[in-house]
């Protein structure tokens, strides 16, 4: 069960020094949901992948690769 | 709606949901009079509390099942769908197929003290293939879940 397409999601949270707990209070997702982003086992949906990029300050290319 | 304000609205309802709930439970301990209007075909009247407290807890379990809904993130509303459709519906499918089986091969499916009328065997069916489809669903939403993590 693996994404079409990479994410450098958790490169930008250790850059943070965020937990997943962390990241996924400040998304409103459950810290399960960020494992599975983390691990390309789940395609976020659009809203959420542009909360993702809001908060992590970058535009959605950057975070989520074809 | 920021995730702060969602999460506190959340808690308010379900606060708002618990006063509403212990309200409800002093009125059906309480009001002992019988319900007014009770249709005689229907038996005995039961009393005004059991009635108001029945309906209190159907809005309720309405109501908290709204609100836990809207609250879940997308991924776990995923889960659900996809185990409400796939483990729901092969649970169902192979509950039926082990029932009937069962039942053309003759096995007594009720057990003993209870009588074998016909309301008794569709309680029965109906029981097999809820609990089939709740076993197929539970299958199925841990098996989502532990194929992404």
């Amino acid at each position: 069960m693996t994404s079409e397409f990479t994410n450098r999601l958790k490169v930008f949270r250790a850059e943070r020094n965020w937990t997943q707990t962390d990241l996924a209070d400040q998304l409103g997702v459950s810290r399960q949901t960020i494992q599975a982003l983390e691990k390309g086992r789940y395609d976020p949906s659009l809203p959420l992948a542009f909360r993702i990029s809001r908060l992590l300050n970058q535009p959605i290319e950057a975070i989520f690769i074809a | 709606m920021n995730v702060e304000t969602k999460t506190t609205n959340a808690k308010n309802h379900m606060d708002a949901l618990t006063v509403g709930l212990c309200t409800l439970t002093v009125v059906g301990a309480g009001a002992t009079a019988a319900m007014p209007f009770w249709p005689q075909q229907l038996g005995n009247a039961p009393s005004i509390g059991v009635v108001v407290l029945a309906a209190g807890l159907a809005v309720f379990l309405a109501l908290h099942t709204y609100y836990w809904w809207r609250d879940l993130d997308e991924a776990a509303k995923e889960a659900h769908k996809w185990a409400w459709w796939w483990g729901g519906n092969i649970g169902f499918i192979v509950g039926a197929a082990v029932f009937l089986t069962a039942a053309l091969a003759g096995v007594d499916i009720l057990p003993a003290p209870i009588p074998h009328t016909d309301a008794a065997l569709i309680a029965a069916g109906f029981i097999a293939a809820f609990a089939a489809q709740a076993v197929g669903y539970g299958i199925a939403w841990c098996g989502w879940w532990i194929a992404r993590q």
